[in-house]
């Protein structure tokens, strides 16, 4: 769980340190989200399926230590 | 922290694969056209002041990385927020690494190939290799090194043979005199790649042996950069300067030209290997001291879990630095080095070292008055005696 | 244990997957191009012309006769409002995929080097990763360039290769073509201090009669193709065209004489003495200290008497040096011809700006904008000849000498 909320953290800082930096380089706010936004937008079906599946990956790692600890805790 | 260690020999092997790793993809120093090569080796000489002083911080904590040392240093508070910065800094340096490495395939081969795919494969590839730890990682540049090490003998080799390289155009050396180069130097190669051997702080606890940190780093950073400095002059003598600024990948280019013996053509997959590998290690390098960085400042126990997550974010990152390759270069060349390279990898270590310098001659003196009691008790032992 | 299983499976299935990729193009789905031509038509549109392999019918003749088998390549043609949209245009004419990296020859028409320049049709060429930089340039002359990729040729199946096999074995042999690669013109265009010479090719005979496979069948063939001299050009346009020895004297002051032969008139006979350059080196240098620079050519070249036709005595090392400077005088006089005219044009052929470059960044500053009109025609240009002869071939003196006694 921590390790999810780790990651989520950094990713959105890193988030905001990208969009500073499309700042920095002269664009305004709104086309920085747009411009960070729009690869995702022209994903195709497999680039789709393929990423659902890493951040499943992702998540189900710690969500399922997180059940054997609770199981192991009951247990006790 | 790991318990591992790695040999002199492998810390080597590291900086240079590291230094060479994207270096040797995107035209470096070229805003100082035909005297990039100059360019490049004096931004060498100021990577080895640049590497004294993270030298000097090691010296200072030897056993442990720099996120721990930095609270030390700076006060818990202060501390954190600038470990925490630099732990991003190295999160988005390696997305830049691994956007670079997927543009340049899309450009010359996989031009169909959506970015997203490039880059998980590599990505893939490099979060396996960190979860198993830096002594794996180690071994492996070992390898890798011999084959990157032949690879570029023959294709220096080909190259010479084909006799494309015509000395002249690197002439006149220093038209414009030694001011462009010097601009290009402390604006651009100085921090990229010279100064991105601030990473091995992080790395370097792990040595087994500290006494020899200082010379191994010293020498690494003069043979990648000399290697560096030839490799931009053949690719001018080459190539030309007008061909040169208005290429994206001009090591690619360069080897396109080779013609030998009437077949020995396209041979492009030369530069490809020889890329794969360098951006392999030096994404595996970042996100190694981003992982470790990570797990430090959050204090969480096993440091390999959080390579997938952070991974997707890396990789995730890549596709929203910049929407287009052009801004992606731009950002590089003007934005980051201005605003990014010079204060973390310049002023803030040089200030940091400044301050350990005086924090520890305040101990040194602590030191000495703590004499004082002990001679006490000896007066003491003689009286008695 | 289970885990290892399925780990193991994933991969191995894996690797059915890696073998093919997004971009993935079997071989017998590519049209393979082996040469690509680009004309202007009347109503000013670009004309793309390409010449596809026909893979089976390269190797296959050598076995099937020769006789009612097909050419070994096709030509189709496109058009369109810039290159690239002729060349698109030509897929709709090919059921398979175009595929540029056996591309070798690329080839300009006369007419449209003439008219508008090169400088806006290459970019294409350039950006495209898979066609190479190293592919030939020839500019097509008094023909339409597509006509010179339809013409049929002996010995060589291909006609791209004859072209490029052709102009590399007359610079190598005459020194009166150049091998241009895309990368050589693309500098030369780019460069202050240097024009583009493209070497020329020309087809001789009825293009009718070239297109269909029994002009191959002759003994002499009805339609030919040849090389011809080089184009000279001024920023991008073409200006000139030299053939014959006004050509091997560009070739020789860019130093890229490999072979070739200086005939003399000798004692009032016309044409006795065939002089073969074995061996030559060229040296380009520029002395600044003037206002107008002064160009000094360096020449040494060694070589043999291959032919003679008269009853000089060759075993005399006396008579030898006399030859020498005869030939010296000649050679420097066919340069000499060569520079004045080439200033005429006012199109620094030779990259005499580029070494004044190189040996003075600063004075070339000045010059640089003004080059080819108004100091180039002025410059000074001296021609320093040394010419040695070493041998004279399997005999001493003519048979001719021993006739006439």
């Amino acid at each position: 769980m921590k390790i999810i909320s780790i990651s989520f953290l950094m990713f959105v800082f890193l988030t905001v340190f990208s969009l500073c930096m499309d700042i920095l380089l002269g664009f305004d706010l709104n086309t920085s989200i747009n411009n960070a936004i729009r690869p995702f937008l022209v994903m195709e079906v497999t680039e789709k399926i393929i990423f659902f599946l890493l951040i499943v990956l992702m998540i189900v790692g710690p969500v399922r230590t997180f059940y054997n600890k609770r199981k192991k805790k009951q247990q006790r | 922290m790991e318990k591992a260690k790695i040999s002199a020999y492998q810390l080597f092997i590291l900086i240079v694969l590291f230094e060479l790793g994207s270096a040797l993809l995107v035209p470096i120093a070229i805003e100082a056209n035909q005297d990039a090569w100059l360019a490049i080796l004096i931004g060498m000489v100021g990577g080895f002041c640049l590497y004294l002083v993270y030298h000097g911080l090691y010296s200072y904590y030897p056993d442990i990385p720099p996120t721990e040392y930095i609270q030390k240093i700076m006060g818990s508070f202060l501390g954190k927020i600038l470990a925490f910065i630099y732990v991003l800094y190295f999160i988005y340096l390696s997305a830049r690494v691994l956007r670079d490495f997927g543009e340049m395939l899309i450009t010359s081969f996989y031009w169909e190939t959506p970015l997203f795919i490039l880059n998980t494969l590599m990505v893939l590839l490099v979060i396996y290799t960190v979860r198993k730890g830096i002594e794996v990682l180690a071994r492996t540049s070992e390898l890798l090194f011999v084959l990157i090490f032949l690879l570029g003998v023959s294709v220096l080799f080909l190259i010479v043979v084909s006799g494309i390289i015509q000395i002249s155009y690197l002439e006149p050396v220093l038209e414009e005199g030694i001011k462009p180069v010097i601009k290009t130097t402390f604006t651009q190669t100085l921090y990229f790649p010279f100064g991105e051997v601030i990473i091995f702080a992080m790395i370097l606890p792990y040595l087994n042996r500290p006494e020899k940190v200082k010379r191994i780093g010293l020498l690494a950073i003069g043979f990648s950069g000399l290697i560096l400095a030839s490799v931009m002059a053949i690719n001018v003598s080459v190539l030309g300067v007008n061909n040169i600024t208005r290429s994206p990948f001009p090591l690619l280019s360069t080897i396109q030209t080779i013609e030998v013996a009437g077949f020995l053509e396209r041979l492009d997959v030369y530069f490809i290997l020889i890329t794969v590998i360098g951006v392999f290690f030096k994404m595996c390098v970042f996100f190694y001291a981003s992982v470790v960085g990570t797990a430090n400042l959050f204090k969480v126990k096993e440091s390999a879990r959080l390579a997938f997550p952070l991974g997707l974010a890396i990789l995730i990152l890549s596709i929203t630095i910049a929407s287009n390759f052009s801004e992606h270069v731009k950002e590089g060349l003007h934005v980051i080095t201005l605003y990014l390279h010079l204060p973390l990898q310049v002023i803030i270590p040089s200030l940091l070292l400044l301050i350990a310098f005086i924090k520890n001659k305040k101990k040194k003196s602590k030191h000495s008055k703590n004499l004082f009691p002990k001679r006490k008790y000896r007066l003491v032992e003689r009286d008695k005696k | 244990m289970n885990h290892k299983w399925l780990l193991l499976f994933l991969i191995m299935t894996s690797t059915v997957f890696i073998s093919g990729c997004w971009s993935q193009k079997e071989l017998n789905e590519l049209a393979i191009i082996s040469a690509m031509a680009i004309d202007k038509n009347e109503e000013g549109k670009y004309v793309k012309t390409i010449q596809l392999v026909n893979p089976g019918n390269v190797a296959g003749g050598l076995q099937g006769g020769g006789n009612g088998q097909s050419p070994a390549v096709t030509v189709y043609t496109a058009m369109g409002d810039s290159v690239l949209e002729a060349h698109f245009h030509a897929t709709s004419k090919v059921s398979r995929r175009l595929y540029h990296g056996h591309a070798n020859l690329i080839v300009i028409s006369e007419e449209l080097a003439r008219e508008e320049g090169i400088t806006d049709i290459l970019d294409a060429f350039e950006r495209d990763p898979e066609i190479r930089m190293t592919s030939r340039v020839v500019i097509a002359h008094h023909t339409k360039a597509g006509d010179l990729l339809k013409s049929l040729t002996a010995i060589d199946k291909i006609p791209a290769e004859k072209v490029n096999g052709t102009i590399q074995t007359t610079e190598r042999a005459r020194g009166e073509s150049m091998e241009v690669t895309l990368q050589d013109v693309i500098t030369t265009l780019t460069s202050a201090g240097k024009e583009t010479v493209i070497s020329g090719f020309s087809l001789i005979g009825d293009i009718q009669q070239g297109k269909k496979m029994e002009n191959v069948q002759q003994s002499e063939l009805d339609t030919t193709l040849e090389s011809d001299g080089l184009a000279i050009f001024k920023e991008g346009k073409l200006v000139d065209w030299y053939q014959g020895e006004m050509s091997r004297g560009v070739v020789w002051i860019l130093d890229k004489i490999q072979q070739t032969d200086v005939i003399l008139d000798w004692k009032g006979q016309e044409n006795t003495l065939t002089y073969n350059v074995v061996r030559q080196k060229t040296k380009v240098s520029a002395d600044t200290t003037n206002d107008l620079p002064v160009i000094t050519v360096n020449v040494r070249a060694e070589g043999d008497i291959r032919e003679v036709r008269s009853q000089i005595d060759l075993t005399d090392p006396y008579e030898i040096l006399d030859i020498e400077k005869e030939f010296e005088k000649e050679i420097k006089k066919q340069l000499e011809n060569t520079v004045t005219r080439t200033q005429q044009n006012k199109s620094d052929i030779f990259g005499f700006g580029e070494v004044i470059h190189r040996s003075d960044p600063e004075k070339w500053k000045k010059m640089k904008s003004d080059w080819n009109d108004t100091y180039f025609p002025n410059l000074k240009v001296n021609v320093k000849v040394e010419a040695f002869i070493r041998r004279s071939g399997n005999r001493t003196n003519s048979y001719i000498s021993d006739m006439k006694q």
